[in-house]
């Protein structure tokens, strides 16, 4: 017998069984996030009533400074600066950094603030595009404008940092929507322990198909759209359960660039923002926890699951794919640019869990489950893997996916109610059942899409059809 | 061929047990998930029904505000409900939020009389944390009576947000922990209670200065601690905390230095304008930043030569500070020159 039938056998044996493990550590990655943010979750419960936030802690929670950059954000901006000045916090100032709008972004902000120039003295020295001046108003005195020649997001962000001079700073989008209580609970972790916490993330929510006035989100309602309905699932499961999980542990390693709260101290330490990626939120959470651990300073990042942002999904597979690629180029930029933290004992459990779970989940994640969907029925058709096999596989997968996402869904439920009526409850939950019928697939495909531009070395953040928020 | 001598593709007892466990897996994973969505179902209604007879307790409490007519004996089954409910702590705070002076101790009053205290001083014993804190927090607006000793016990209850809240509703209530106990805390608390434990300093020196002033000129005290104390002495700077403040100003310590000129500066005098100048000159970065946000709040003017060499100081806070404060005076010349 010739020795290729048995090298091929084990090749492909050997192939099966590696994707067959590397799911399972996906898995297992899910389940302890899931049993670690319900443990979360019951030893700090979240503070029902924001009054009694405010009244325990206004008096010691430091001034904030939000930080939105704008571009090209016309017709939507005046609203947006409107709700965050609404803000229920007891010292803060609203930061816009307009990033060389084509689109008249600034003087309908002239217009609707009577913005008058004046001159600042800039409190640090960070890369970004010239600034071509800044402006107050007399009409909201906590407000500031900085008009910038175009550098994209993280270039505006430093900017923005430069000339403020509050302790903590919030960088969200201009166009997401703030809860009003969302600051005061997200400050929580600087107030508890201001001698470590560096920076700390709240939740981002899908806002489509909720009831939208005067800047805030009156009423919540599921999205219409199936593909908002997805990500409604995906949100709920990666705010809920992972990131609150990987805080709990230390090991949380990207803050949603959506919203975000940072000690300005560390964050200007560290160099600002990394101009010229897309992961830039990422990137920096990972710089921060490599400066501490080298300086080996005790720090703490942290995660806080009721304040919340809403923020618009994208409703057409052509956004979508168009985002998901993003992320994960990102992802694997943030990554690429830290790779010598991984798995090295210098950087303790932030190498080997923070980026071990980067590796499994967001480096070969893509790239294995594409290949299990290819590889698997193609050994079934060789009749290397029995029928038996490969519905058990795919069983046991699709119901993992299905059980991750309903715990999920009983820990939002338990913790925090946001769904309004039992039958919003059972259409997430058939949709987390849909999610893995296609959909997953779908978005393994975009995201290995993301690798291969992330090789050829693309750029750029491609443009997403907006909608806009259903209004009152 | 190869399909049969594949492991994966035969069916010996080791293949058929993996088959049966991963379709068990299956299977359980399934039920579940089935299992948790029907209890979250299933326990809607529940927590429904609970809101609403928590709507109905807060509608009971709030009608004495709003000084209906409303009998002792309805108020003491709202409270009742409410206490039954794990919801009358957080209520009692929600409302007493809302109200201050005589009305508020007239509703404090009601509340007493229907037996609030009784109740809350029973959660502090017996509820979940949180529902403890509450409890605590809330006991801080009644009389002490026997909450004196409840909120003693709390001092040394399990959870350290039950601890702190308790300890600050003593020092509301006029009955507080020994200095040397708070002080002990905030110097040995692990960071993340190190700031309530500063905090709880603050308040302490505020509603009992002359403790505060005592503990300030020990040598040991922690330099975060004087700082505290000193913050709090501010709050009610009579001329024993003002002298005490001033017998410190020239302390080794930059930080005491920087919180001695910010709380002296409140009371205008020979003495704080001397001690601000002095701090316009400083070596270290914080007092003159500190110094300078002083010399605006009292519009020293003659601070103004040292505030305009201080706008090219090498440090940012020190310029900003610095330039506040000569806006102030400029505004503040350009208002004796008009009248």
């Amino acid at each position: 017998m010739s020795p290729f039938p048995n090298l091929a056998l084990a090749g492909i044996e050997l192939t099966a069984l590696a994707l067959v493990l590397l799911a399972s550590v996906q898995n297992g990655l899910h389940v302890v996030q899931l049993v670690l943010a319900a443990r979360a979750l019951r030893d700090d419960p979240p503070q029902p009533r924001s009054e009694l936030v405010w009244q325990r802690t206004s008096e010691e929670a430091p001034s904030i400074s939000i930080l939105a950059p704008a571009y090209n954000e016309a017709e939507t901006i005046v609203e947006s600066v409107r709700s965050l000045l609404l803000q229920q916090y007891p010292s803060f100032e609203v930061v816009v950094i307009n990033d060389g709008s084509t689109d008249g972004t600034l003087e309908v902000l002239r217009d609707a603030f009577g913005l008058e120039q004046v001159r600042r003295d800039s409190a640090a020295t960070l890369s970004h595009t010239p600034v071509r001046g800044l402006f107050t108003s007399r009409l909201q005195p906590a407000l500031l404008v900085i008009d910038k020649e175009n550098g994209g997001k993280a270039d505006a962000l430093n900017a923005g940092l430069i000339y403020t001079k509050n302790a903590v700073f919030c960088s969200m989008d201009a166009d997401s929507i703030l809860e009003p209580d969302a600051l005061l609970r997200a400050v929580q972790p600087f107030i508890a322990d201001p001698e470590r916490v560096i920076a700390a993330g709240g939740t981002v929510r899908i806002a489509n198909g909720c009831l939208v006035a005067g800047g805030r989100v009156k009423r919540y309602r599921l999205p219409r759209d199936p593909l908002a309905l997805l990500q409604t699932v995906e949100y709920m499961r990666a705010f809920l359960m992972a990131r609150l999980a990987w805080s709990r542990v230390g090991t949380l390693t990207i803050i949603s660039g959506a919203f975000g709260l940072f000690r300005r101290s560390a964050v200007i330490k560290a160099g600002g923002y990394a101009r010229g990626l897309v992961g830039e939120d990422m990137e920096l959470v990972l710089r921060l926890h490599r400066l501490q651990r080298e300086q080996k300073r005790e720090y703490k990042i942290a995660f806080v699951p009721e304040p919340v942002c809403w923020t618009e999904a994208p409703e057409t597979l052509k956004s979508l794919s168009r985002q998901r690629r993003r992320w994960q180029r990102g992802s694997l930029e943030a990554f690429a640019l830290h790779r010598t933290m991984l798995f090295n004992p210098r950087y303790g459990r932030i190498g080997f869990a923070g980026l071990g779970g980067v590796l499994v989940v967001d480096v070969l994640g893509p790239v294995a489950e594409i290949l299990g969907y290819l590889l698997l029925p193609t050994f079934c058709l060789l009749g290397v893997l029995s029928v038996e096999f490969l519905l058990a596989f795919l069983a046991v997968s699709i119901v993992f996916g299905i059980a991750v996402s309903v715990g999920a869904l009983v820990l939002e439920e338990q913790q925090l109610r946001r769904a309004s009526q039992s039958r919003d409850l059972l259409v997430l939950a058939a949709w987390a059942v849909v999610e893995n019928l296609g959909y997953r697939q779908l978005n393994s495909v975009w995201r290995l899409m993301g690798c291969w531009d992330w090789l050829r070395g693309g750029r750029g953040w491609g443009e997403m059809q907006r909608k806009g928020f259903a209004r009152a | 061929m190869i399909g049969k001598r594949c492991r994966l593709a035969r069916h010996t007892d080791f293949d058929m047990n993996l088959l049966s466990f991963l379709w068990t897996l299956s299977v359980s994973l399934a039920s579940v998930s089935f299992f948790g969505l029907a209890m979250i179902l299933i326990a809607r209604p529940f927590g429904a029904w609970r809101d609403r007879r928590i709507a109905r307790a807060r509608a009971g409490i709030l009608q004495v505000l709003m000084k209906s007519s409303i009998s002792t004996r309805v108020l003491r089954r709202s409270v009742r409900r409410a206490a039954r409910l794990d919801a009358l702590a957080p209520l009692v705070l929600e409302v007493l939020g809302l109200v201050r002076g005589e009305t508020r101790k007239d509703f404090v009053e009601d509340l007493t009389r229907a037996g609030t205290a009784e109740a809350l001083r029973r959660r502090l014993q017996d509820g979940k944390p949180q529902d403890r804190q509450c409890a605590a927090e809330a006991l801080a607006a009644f009389a002490p009576g026997e909450s004196e000793a409840a909120l003693q016990q709390a001092w040394w209850d399990s959870h350290p947000d039950v601890r702190f809240a308790a300890m600050r509703a003593s020092i509301l209530i006029g009955a507080p922990p020994a200095f040397s106990d708070i002080l002990a805390i905030a110097g040995n608390a692990a960071p993340r209670n190190r700031a309530r434990a500063l905090a709880l300093t603050k308040l302490m020196a505020e509603k009992f200065p002359r403790n505060g002033r005592h503990i300030l000129v020990l040598a040991d005290t922690p330099i975060a601690t004087r700082v505290a104390i000193i913050e709090g002495l501010a709050a009610n700077l009579d001329q024993g905390a003002f002298d005490a403040l001033i017998a410190i100003a020239d302390d080794a310590a930059p930080q005491v230095r920087a919180a001695c000129i910010a709380a002296i500066a409140q009371r205008p005098g020979v003495a704080s304008d001397e001690l601000v100048m002095r701090g316009l000159g400083d070596a270290d970065w914080t007092v003159r930043a500190s110094a300078a946000l002083a010399a605006g709040r009292v519009r020293l003017a003659r601070a103004e030569p040292e505030l305009r060499a201080l706008r090219h100081d090498e440090h940012w806070w020190v310029r900003l500070r610095a330039s506040e404060a000569l806006l102030v005076l400029e505004s503040a010349d350009r208002d004796t020159v008009a009248a």
